[in-house]
């Protein structure tokens, strides 16, 4: 029996020691924190760059410059590459579904990160900055995305403060009020560049008000009624001869359109929207927070990375797999290891090229005129290959840096302009991702975004206009303004035009120009007067559908409220 | 088949008999009883299966030979001194002691559905692993190999798919603790190989397995019974002298098949007709047969060059160009079969030592085992050594204890396969076949074909480097207390580590390294520790001799931590030094690290209750508790099922037909907590953004999981089951026949949301599954004769899987350019596959102009472009071809998936084969899409016959040759195969000879065949193929896997 006592000790002592720890069920956390523990640290500024960091998503693997460049009318490249986005085939094309759903990741963040931000105990104006550029974050994500899918789910506040799942689309006017509800906020509330606080790379209320100036350009453009005109250096790429093959058209001509009131826009007053642009505009040159550089060189180098004339741009880091592109090798190609320049592949077209004064900068020093494409084996030379076809006099004799033995090729991807801008690196270009910064305002457009609304407003261009335009035609070594108008004087229409094309040939490839011909209302214009399809095949015809993007497949499928995706999709 | 006969040898007279026990394979029976009838006098046999005893008169006495679960032998002695029987189970397995999961029962008590495999049946296939073993054994278990790689991931589904996103692997106990093993470190994102972490076990050192189906089987195990329990048992040592068993296996095994690709000669051809092609279709400028890529006739081509001063032209460099015709005639010895190169024929030694023994008091089991297996690709292999003990011990008549510890330490070299990317199989099928393998002018020294994104082949499996070595130890301890007859108290504690580690290295002249790479290199790591701690009380108790109860009280908790980290980085001054000098990396890629844990705690009981050994009842709960979860952590799982013996009954046994006829009825809820740790919170994690070139910290949420969702709760599985078990004819005819309905609601899954929300996901209850099925399994002794035996095992099971409750329809990506091809919809199955279905061929212009989808085309040189090109069908008819048309094309759940094996023993030597297959599933055959003749790769003999010409429009399979770079083949119904098989999966000759010579017991000598022959209408390697491994939303997929061997093992077995 003594036996039976000591069983039942033993029995007992092994389920105590066994089952004697407490909270035996908390989960414990080791990877990742809470809001709550960020809030009472206050890291404030880890919010900041965890909400920006969203923006380097669409760079990772292309699809962001791809879906803002090649469903242009100057940009081309290899079928393979631009069979699906360069061809109007928008439907659950992977860059059109990231676009919209890493543009709502950045909503997503900067909305909750701010509300955490609101919770902490800090400085007022440190608090201020810091929402200030999540409400920038705010505004311009939803800018992007109501110019390509017009009306938008529109999260005030995020779901992570208890927003519903689901929501209902809003009107294209709602989605505005509330961009530029945001960046009244934002243009008060952040540091500007010449504050001592300010720190390089971030936004500032500079940033703020460039793209509020943006935003009512934008609307007064889209807005404005149907009928005005505005015309395009555009036309067919190439005609076929009495014996059928095909012959090139070496230059554009101008087409005039009558511009599409774009849909949304009906309740907004184009003037009054202009007239907005164009003091908030000159509000930020007069406060000369930024200036240009005198020179395209002295633009795109390496060391004016976030300087002067950058207002916004995207934020990298070389040799870092996610905060670094390939950019820079997907349009300015890279030199392999047999010394040719391999890739490149999405270049201007030679009508964008004929847009320029030969003494323009922008393509005396912007576009790669020469370089070697292939390497024989046999006599271990290389072959190199020369742009435009009209230089071949100057190759001949061999100027300008040309070679006799220089060869014209007709490739997709060789015959084009390829731009030195995407050279602004600070890494060797060697095929692997760099650091290049994409710049998503600059400094020049303010100027253009003034001229723009200065000619809208006062029915033609004021002298002050005409000012503001030079100095970006003085830093290009372009003719200026003043020149042209002294031949022909300028009219609101011929004005509206030129800066238009500016726009083109100052921002080439920096996915600026599907917005332009969208909020002028020209977009189908402009694509089918090339024809159906460009030099390399690219299909550039356009229907209605294409006015706005698709919707993903999954936000049609997974709202309830969203019944059907935009006309024609 | 359990007969007993007995062989004689009688001799003269004494008072002493000795004598020897065999079972029915001829092996020495330990723990026999042998007895005197009449008297008490009576022993045992000991591991010999030997025994002595006196007898009171050597001419009259009679020995009774018994074991449980075997007939009684009764044998006059006769005056023999010595006396040899045979035992042999008793024609019903049902007196089979099995494993039900806290405890044992009879078989013939069990009122659930739990199926049992033996040793002897599981070693049969020489199986590296345990779950490999089971493959066609069991009436509703799926097993599938991810593919034929050593050391490959197995996945095993029992009673169907219950859930789409959270596995349907089911729950292993090993000796009573629940198993878990993290993954290994994967190799890239592209790559979804796996490998097993059951693997650790050797499958010589297990007993028996039981398989749980039933809800009232599972229910004991809560939360985590859903997906079905398998209990490992291992062996351990009995009572007796020490025995000493060594065995070595030897394996020689080859590729099931080879792909027949196109000769060189072929090879030249098809590139000739894609530049023909050029001109007749496609626009292209004529090339006369002189300029083809192959010309004809074979002529040199010179490259020259001009003297800048001179003017004049020389040849610098001249290369034959050869026709194909060239390559028939022996020109660089026909080509090259790069298949050829990359495969070979392996080798596999497999040793193991056991040596066990005990006493009354205590047993033990030591083993040592070792394995190297060799892959049929050059360079891959699976090397294994592990280490068993099991000791237990009575330290007084009411306290007992044991340990069961297994160590292993695996190094698995994998060749590239099941990738989306690189895949060496593909490789080498697509590589240019006239090229040579070396190539003296290229700087790594082999020939090269970067164009096409490929590796030389015999580059590739010679440099690339993908290593990953695990280290295991998996221990479970008891102690057991008997407060008296009825009442005991056992103490469980388990311990679990495994550490995998993950090494690779791409140099600069192999895909995944080459330059602007410059070499790539990584080193990963991973844990998992799990420890867990049971505590039970057992009662088990006869009443008034009719009533017997059998209860179990228990509590439970386990609690698991895991962790990671990585290292890669690329840009390599060269490839010396590999992946150990991590810091040679120009371009390092940013560390990685992981930590997680996460406890389970419960409350669980079972009663059994047997009236009159005719009515059998079982009842069980268990309350679970998680961590995962945050507002809904408890839960509480039931079972409740009734067995009725009805051949017992007077009316039943007067009918003569039935030896067994027993009605077995259950139902029970049990869980899955197959969902991710931490979903239930918002995870802010590090997400940096540099400003200015200078880096900063950021956090924000997770990118790719979704919102936190606190309210996550179980997924419940309801399950209802109704068995037969039936035997007839001496029970030389057995029949387990089980129905089941099974419902799983409330899925944890990730539902997509609106990508508007800042996330594409959230974790949440959503959907339902329901399964119904049958399984029926046989046993038929077809010849009982004395020294001649043949035995049929057979089952064949029905699945049926349904899906409700979906708001939407929800899709599954397979790789690039077949996405969304798995769908689930309400209605229908988990795994339909959903694609577009072509049409056939436009077989010449007017077809094409005719076709609605090009009324608006204007370009007339389309219609031409378009001839020998594929046709979708235009499901909905709006002119267009696009997501609308998609219909679903195809099935991977088969109609039945059967086994049967037929043994024959005749005296000691015995044959089995073994057949297994699968009846109407469809296979995602990935591997097509390299082959749509739109480049300038290689490809199998098939799609070059079976391609689109003027001359074969009727029967063509495969678009013609187009160089244009422009065809891109949707996701269609052409990647959809049937996958329906038949398998001699093994045929094996076993010969026992006892006492060869006097120092050994026993000798066994086997030679088995794998993988004999498999009829088959898929085109591919293996239809027994799964590249998805325990992802239930993408069975049967077939993606650049890795052949599976047909070996031929030579086993030897001595017993000492």
């Amino acid at each position: 029996m003594k036996y039976n006592i000591l069983k039942y000790i033993v029995a007992t002592f092994i389920l105590v020691t066994g089952s004697s720890c407490s909270d035996m069920l908390d989960e414990k956390v080791y990877t990742f924190v809470s809001g709550e523990n960020l809030v009472a640290a206050k890291s404030y500024n880890e919010l900041v760059s965890g909400a920006f960091n969203a923006l380097s998503f669409g760079f990772e693997w292309g699809n962001y410059h791809n879906i803002v460049n090649f469903d242009t009318d100057y940009q081309t490249g290899p079928t393979w590459a631009f069979g699906t986005l360069g061809a109007g085939n928008f439907y659950e094309d992977g860059s059109n579904i990231n676009f919209y759903k890493y543009y709502y990741q950045c909503i997503h963040r900067a909305e909750y990160h701010s509300y955490l931000i609101n919770q902490m105990d800090i400085a007022q104006d440190v608090k201020d900055n810091a929402c200030g550029e999540l409400a920038f974050l705010t505004a311009w994500s939803y800018f992007n995305l109501v110019q390509f899918y017009g009306d938008l789910s529109l999260y005030k506040t995020s779901v992570s403060e208890g927003a519903p799942l689901y929501i209902p689309r809003s009107p294209i006017k709602d989605v505005y009020a509330f961009i530029i509800e945001e960046l009244k906020f934002a243009e008060k509330a952040m540091y500007s560049t010449k504050d001592a606080k300010y720190v390089k790379g971030h936004v500032s209320r500079g940033a703020a008000k460039a793209l509020l100036a943006k935003v009512y350009c934008t609307i007064g453009s889209a807005s404005m009624a149907k009928g005005n005109k505005i015309s395009v250096m555009e036309g067919v790429p190439f005609k076929f001869d009495d014996n059928g093959n095909k012959v090139r058209v070496p230059y554009p001509s101008k087409q005039t359109f009558e511009k599409d009131q774009v849909a949304g826009y009906e309740s907004f007053d184009s003037k009054e929207y202009y007239k907005l642009a164009m003091d908030k505009a000159k509000e930020l040159i007069d406060l000369g927070d930024f200036d240009l550089y005198p020179s395209q060189k002295e633009l795109w180098s390496p060391a004016s990375k976030n300087g002067k004339e950058f207002i916004f741009s995207l934020q990298t880091l070389a040799g870092n797999s996610t905060l670094s592109n390939y950019v820079a090798t997907d349009y300015a190609g890279y030199i392999y290891t047999d010394g040719t320049l391999s890739s490149g592949y999405y270049v201007q077209r030679d009508h964008w090229y004929q847009l320029f004064d030969d003494t323009d900068e922008r393509i005396t020093w912007g576009v790669i005129h020469r370089f070697p494409f292939n390497y024989v084996t046999a006599t271990g030379k290389l072959e190199y290959c020369y742009y435009p076809a009209k230089d071949s006099v100057k190759v001949r004799l061999g100027l300008d840096g040309y070679q006799p033995t220089d060869i014209l090729r007709y490739d997709a991807h060789l015959y084009g302009s390829k731009l030195m801008k995407f050279r602004q690196i600070t890494v060797p270009l060697d095929g692997n991702r760099t650091d290049y910064n994409w710049p998503f305002m600059r400094y020049a457009e303010v100027l253009l975004l003034y001229a723009e609304a200065d000619n809208e407003v006062n029915g033609g261009p004021s002298s002050e206009a005409i000012k503001q335009v030079e100095k970006l035609n003085t830093r290009n070594k372009s003719k200026k303004v003043s020149e042209i108008g002294a031949v022909t004087p300028w009219t609101q229409e011929s004005f509206r035009s030129y800066i238009l094309q500016e726009r083109v040939k100052e921002f080439a490839a920096e996915g600026i120009r599907r917005f332009d011909l969208l909020r002028w209302g020209i977009y189908l214009q402009t694509m089918n007067s090339i024809g159906g399809v460009d030099e390399n095949e690219v299909i550039k015809r356009r229907e209605q559908k294409h006015l706005l993007m698709p919707l993903p497949a999954d936000e049609v499928n997974t709202n309830p409220y969203i019944e059907k995706n935009n006309p024609g999709w | 088949m359990l007969m007993c006969l007995s062989v004689v040898t009688a001799y003269a007279q004494s008072g002493t008999v000795k004598g020897i026990v065999l079972d029915e394979t001829g092996s020495p029976f330990m723990g026999a009883s042998v007895s005197e009838k009449g008297t008490k006098n009576g022993t045992i046999t000991d591991i010999d299966g030997k025994f002595t005893l006196n007898v009171k008169n050597l001419k009259s006495s009679v020995l009774k030979f018994s074991f449980i679960g075997c007939k009684t032998i009764e044998e006059s002695v006769n005056g023999r001194k010595s006396i040899t029987v045979t035992l042999v189970t008793t024609a019903t397995t049902l007196d089979e002691v099995v494993a039900i999961g806290y405890g044992t029962v009879k078989k013939r008590d069990l009122t659930g559905s739990v199926s049992s495999v033996r040793s002897e049946e599981l070693l049969k296939t020489n199986p590296s692993s345990i779950n490999q073993a089971l493959q066609g054994k069991i009436a509703g278990v799926q097993v599938s190999q991810a593919d034929g790689a050593p050391g490959a991931g197995i996945s095993i589904q029992i009673r169907g798919a219950n859930s789409f996103t959270t596995s349907s692997e089911p729950l292993y106990v090993i000796d009573g603790v629940p198993f878990n093993a993290g993954s290994a470190p994967s190799t890239d994102y592209a790559t979804k190989q796996t490998n097993n972490p059951l693997n650790l076990i050797n499958p010589r050192d297990v007993k028996s397995i039981e398989v749980l189906k039933d809800a009232s089987s599972t229910a004991i195990y809560g939360s985590r019974g859903a997906n079905g329990v398998i209990l490992i048992t291992t062996k351990s040592g009995y009572e007796g002298k020490t025995k000493v068993e060594l065995s070595a296996n030897y394996g020689i095994s080859k590729p099931v098949k080879l792909i027949k690709v196109l000769d060189a000669a072929s090879y030249a051809e098809f590139r000739n007709e894609g530049t023909r092609n050029g001109y007749i279709y496609d626009g292209k400028d004529f090339v006369d047969e002189n300029n083809l890529p192959f010309p004809i006739p074979g002529r040199y081509s010179y490259v020259t060059e001009k003297n800048p001063t001179t003017g004049q032209i020389s040849k610098v460099d001249s290369t034959y160009m050869p026709s194909p015709q060239d390559y028939r005639n022996g020109y660089m010895n026909n080509g090259t079969n790069w298949q050829d190169q990359i495969f070979q024929t392996a080798l596999t030694q497999d040793y193991n030592l056991n040596v066990s023994g005990g006493d009354k008091r205590g047993q033990y089991m030591f083993s040592l085992g070792m394995l190297d297996q060799q892959g049929n690709i050059v360079n891959s292999y699976y090397k294994r050594y592990s280490i068993r003990s099991n000791i237990n011990r009575k330290v007084t008549d009411w306290f007992e204890f044991g340990n069961n510890l297994t160590a292993s330490k695996s190094k698995n070299r994998m060749a590239r396969t099941n990738t989306e990317t690189f895949g060496i199989v593909n490789d080498a099928i697509c590589f240019n076949p006239t090229r040579t393998i070396f190539d003296p002018n290229k700087p790594s020294g082999y020939s090269e074909d970067y164009a096409n994104g490929l590796s030389n082949p015999y580059l590739y499996v010679h440099q690339a480097k993908n290593l990953l070595e695990s280290l295991n130890i998996y221990n479970s301890s008891y102690a057991q207390i008997t407060f008296n007859k009825y009442l005991s108290f056992r103490q469980n504690l388990g311990y679990g580590y495994s550490q995998d580690k993950r090494n690779q290295y791409y140099n600069r002249y192999i895909s995944g390294g080459i330059s602007p790479t410059n070499g790539y290199a990584s080193q990963t790591d991973s844990y998992y520790e799990s420890v867990t701690a049971e505590s039970m009380l057992t009662f088990n108790k006869d009443f008034a001799k009719i009533h017997h109860v059998d209860a179990v009280l228990g509590w439970s908790y386990e609690s698991v931590n895991w962790g990671s980290k990585g290292m890669s980085g690329h840009g390599f001054a060269n490839d010396l030094n590999e992946e150990y000098n991590m810091g040679a990396a120009l371009t390092q890629d940013p560390n990685t690290s992981d930590k997680g844990a996460c406890s389970l705690m419960s409350y669980l009981g079972r009663v059994n209750y047997i009236l009159m050994d005719k009515y059998l009842f079982t009842a069980s709960f268990r309350r679970d508790g998680s961590s995962r979860l945050a507002n809904n952590r408890w839960s509480n799982f039931a079972s409740a099922a009734l067995a009725w013996r009805l051949s017992e009954e007077k009316f039943i046994k007067n009918l003569g037909i039935f030896d067994v006829l027993k009605l077995r009825l259950s139902y029970g809820q049990t869980g899955n907590q197959g969902i991710n740790a931490y979903a239930t919170r918002s995870r802010m994690t590090i997400q940096q953004y540099p400003n200015d070139g200078s880096l900063t910290n950021g956090f924000a949420e997770d990118r790719w999981g979704g919102p936190a969702a606190p309210n996550l709760k179980w997924e419940n599985t309801t399950q209802y089951n109704a068995g037969l078990d039936l035997g007839f004819f001496k029970n030389r005819v057995n029949f387990v026949i089980d129905a089941y309905r099974k419902k799983t609601s409330d899925l944890l899954q990730y539902v997509y949301i609106p990508m508007s929300t800042g996330f594409s996901s959230i974790a949440s209850n959503y959907g339902n599954v329901e399964n119904k099925g049958l399984e029926i399994a046989g046993n038929f002794f077809l010849v009982d004769q004395k020294d001649f035996n043949w035995k049929l095992d057979a089952n064949i099971s029905f699945n049926r899987n349904t899906i409700s409750g979906l708001n939407s329809d929800q899709f599954s990506d397979v790789c690039w350019g077949l996405e969304s091809m798995f769908l689930r919809r309400n209605g229908k199955s988990i795994g339909v596959i959903y694609g577009y279905q072509e049409d056939g061929y436009y077989d010449n212009e007017a077809e094409v102009r005719a076709d609605p989808l090009y009324k608006d085309v204007k370009d007339e040189s389309k219609f031409k472009k378009m001839i020998g090109q594929v046709k979708y069908k235009d499901n909905n008819g709006d002119g267009a071809i696009d997501a609308t048309d998609k219909a679903i094309i195809g099935n991977t759940n088969p109609d039945f998936t059967y086994g049967f094996t037929n043994t024959f023993t005749y005296k000691n030597l015995s044959l089995s084969f073994f057949f297994q297959g699968t009846k109407g599933n469809d296979i995602l055959n990935v591997n097509l899409k390299d082959y749509d003749m739109a480049s300038t790769t290689n490809m199998p003999k098939f799609v070059w016959d079976n391609r689109w010409t003027e001359e074969n429009r009727t029967n063509a399979q495969f678009p013609r040759a187009d160089f244009t770079y422009t065809r891109s083949l949707k996701a269609s119904d052409r990647y959809v195969e049937d996958g329906s098989y038949l398998r001699l999966k093994n045929l094996s000759v076993n010969y026992r000879l006892i006492h060869p010579i006097k120092e050994i017991e026993a000798m066994n000598l086997t030679l088995a065949v794998n993988n004999l022959f498999t009829i088959t209408k898929y085109r591919w390697y293996d239809p027994d193929v799964n590249t998805f491994g325990s992802d239930t939303s993408r069975r049967g997929v077939d993606m650049d896997s890795y052949p599976s061997a047909r070996t031929i093992n030579l086993g030897i077995q001595i017993t000492f």
